[in-house]
């Protein structure tokens, strides 16, 4: 909690596009959207790995990690990503959320893994920041 | 017509025309609501005519409908090969080969960490056999066969073409289509590999391997779908494409390949989206702008050099999440948009693009929606229909102008390369899907059962594809049986001398042709090549 009086720092988050998929447009426009809602937005770009995500989250040190998968690949691709930062992470583990072309049934196994919040396709824009900030917040 | 301009604008006046809300169409600007003769030059010329704004044949589909091909493929070859025979049973028109993102971006199916991705948005390809087993028991002399490859379509016709050559058919006997533009990965869809550079001179192997061996073949489908997909407007689409496809044919010229030989083999794509009169307007623009781009530019002498066949990409981004059997409605339109524009081939997406691959029922209604489109309405009984529209007339020339004016911005960034190496085109299509998105979040944009009529229904969760999770197992066992069991020496000797021949500026197709013959792998080759080539770099911002 920021003391009263103190500028609230903004929350950092990591947009990272994961595996082969290069479908870019929601990350760009999710990425837009946050930093336009007074967010720190940090997008890796195309086909990173899960260990490369979770090493760049870690030395970025981000409060929350947006992953942004279109290629059905979703759920092997967040499995990775949780065992990387259990390898990586020394026992911090940051936030997920996951936003994509997801059904309900997978993001209910997305929440079972332990991520924190899902972004369906429709997601209105101006409901990705506070609930950004509610994952930031319950961490 | 005997209203004079001023009566008009008096009558306008007078009926309130010119203070009604605003709507803006593909243009980005106000549709008019009314045109009138006013608007539009009489003269537009007949279909199967230069510059071929009515269509590129006089008699159009009362002479041959569009080819019907559903862009199709996911698993391994066998599971593939079993919906394509699916799809050719219900009237599908040869296949149109959709590659998993490991094939596409040239890895092998046991690359490390892939294994998530291997057959999930398309085949998996890794070698020579995959394409036997692909296309088993297929008369695959007799019926298209579009390859959607991009950067590694010179490694998959060659492995393409050896798993022919290993059952008797020669690439002269092929037809069908490749799509091997690669400079619209950079912008959009990013299954880039190398340098733009390299990737422009790998598709000059390609085109020019192809008009010497397979002259029933179209080497290069110039694409603009990918980057309406990634948020383009319709204008930018065809610009970009456009501006692309000048790349190539400035290269092509400069490495001294005769325009004349490889334009007519030439052929682009483009999306349609629900405002139907307006992409057909798109349409007819796009074939002027091509036809007057290759005799006043690249000085082709050909009538069918001049000539552009379009295949129409419809649905993908514009199919929603929401009540998702609406986008049957949204396809329909789209197909019609197609049609009225006069296309020559056409994929439909399945209505649950939104969450997956198509299912065998939905890609069969995405067949349907075409076949009822051709069959039993009546936009096909004439050649261009909407030909001497006033609304379309206008709208196919401030279309033109506006493609126009996105070519020369483009050549003002000094060309499609510079415009891709500096991050501009990939600017300017994530502005338009941030301006669209904003539109559609605040209503602007009206879409039905997602910002209007939202109704209280929960949605009824749809039966999507079921990937099989087993894919990546037996590809990798594949892999390590040929691993095993080839001559590990040829193979090094061949991907030496590939090596070698793209060192010296060969062409590449019969020497990966060779590596295929050795059984070298799909990510041997392109890793190969990445040692000669190097790997682009993103401009990320």
């Amino acid at each position: 909690m920021t003391a009263p009086g103190q500028p609230e720092q903004p929350i950092r988050i990591l947009i990272a596009k994961l595996g082969l998929d290069g479908h870019d447009r929601g990350a760009k426009v999710v990425a837009r959207a946050l930093r336009d809602a007074g967010l720190e937005v940090i997008y890796t770009g195309l086909r990173r790995t899960p260990r490369e995500v979770t090493s760049i989250a870690l030395d970025e040190d981000v409060d929350v990690v947006g992953l942004s998968i279109l290629s059905g690949a979703h759920l092997g691709l967040v499995e990775q990503v949780i065992a990387e930062f259990d390898k990586q992470g020394d026992g911090v583990r940051k936030p997920i959320v996951v936003g994509g072309t997801i059904s309900t049934h997978d993001a209910e196994l997305l929440k079972q893994m332990g991520v924190a919040d899902v972004f369906q396709v429709r997601t209105p824009i101006d409901e990705l920041a506070p609930r950004v900030r509610k994952v930031v917040a319950s961490a | 017509m005997t209203m004079s301009a001023d009566q008009l604008a008096a009558w306008r006046s007078k009926n309130g025309l010119d203070s009604i809300a605003e709507r803006p169409g593909l243009l980005g600007r106000n549709v008019d609501p009314l045109y009138t003769p006013h608007d539009v030059d009489p003269a537009v010329g007949l279909p199967g005519e230069y510059p071929f704004t009515r269509g590129v044949y006089p008699a159009m589909y009362r002479d041959r409908l569009w080819q019907m091909r559903l862009y199709s493929g996911f698993g391994d070859a066998e599971s593939t090969n079993e919906r394509w025979r699916f799809l050719l049973a219900h009237g599908n028109n040869g296949v149109s080969a959709a590659f998993d993102l490991p094939t596409q971006c040239g890895l092998d199916s046991d690359a490390d960490g892939v294994a998530p991705e291997v057959g999930r948005v398309g085949v998996a390809i890794d070698c020579v056999q995959d394409f036997e087993r692909l296309f088993r028991g297929l008369p695959v002399d007799k019926m298209g066969i579009s390859l959607n490859a991009h950067s590694t379509a010179p490694m998959i016709l060659a492995l393409f073409l050896v798993a022919m050559e290993r059952q008797g058919v020669r690439p002269e006997q092929l037809s069908g289509s490749m799509t091997t533009d690669v400079l619209k990965d950079y912008v959009a869809r990013g299954t880039w590999i190398y340098p733009p550079a390299d990737g422009i001179r790998l598709v000059g192997d390609v085109v020019e391997y192809c008009s010497k061996e397979m002259p029933r073949f179209y080497p290069l489908v110039i694409r603009g779908p990918d980057m309406r997909d990634a948020g383009a407007t319709a204008l930018q689409e065809v610009g970009f494409a456009f501006a692309n496809a000048i790349a190539y044919l400035s290269y092509f010229a400069e490495r001294g390949i005769d325009i004349d030989k490889i334009a007519p083999r030439l052929s682009a794509q483009f999306y349609y989206y629900g405002d139907f009169m307006q992409e057909a307007a798109k349409t007819r623009a796009a074939r002027r702008l091509w036809a007057r781009l290759l005799t006043e530019r690249f000085g082709a002498k050909k009538r069918s050099s001049t000539l552009l066949r379009i295949t129409a990409s419809v649905g993908g981004t514009h199919f929603q999440a929401s009540e998702p059997e609406t986008n049957i409605i949204r396809g329909t339109l789209g197909c019609l948009g197609a049609v009225l524009g006069g296309v020559q081939g056409m994929l439909l997406a399945g209505y649950d693009e939104a969450f997956d691959i198509p299912t065998e029922d939905t890609a069969r209604i995405a067949l349907r929606t075409q076949q009822i489109v051709g069959y039993e309405s009546d936009a096909t009984a004439t050649s261009d229909p909407l030909g001497g529209s006033y609304f379309v007339e206008a709208m196919t020339d401030e279309i033109e102008v506006g493609i126009q004016q996105i070519i020369d911005e483009i050549a003002d960034q000094g060309g499609a390369v510079a415009a891709i190496e500096s991050g501009y085109m990939q600017r300017e299509v994530a502005a338009s899907a941030y301006a669209q998105e904003l539109a559609e979040n605040d209503g602007r944009k009206p879409l039905v059962a997602v910002n209007i009529f939202r109704g209280n229904q929960k949605d009824r969760e749809l039966a999507v594809h079921a990937p099989d999770s087993a894919v990546a197992g037996r590809q990798c066992e594949i892999l390590g049986d040929l691993r095993q069991q080839r001559a590990g020496a040829e193979v090094d000797h061949q991907l030496d001398l590939l090596r070698q021949g793209a060192g010296r500026g060969a062409n590449l197709i019969p020497l990966l042709m060779d590596c295929a013959r050795a059984d070298a792998t799909l990510g041997e080759m392109v890793s190969a090549l990445r040692s000669v080539f190097g790997e682009f770099v993103e401009p990320v911002s």
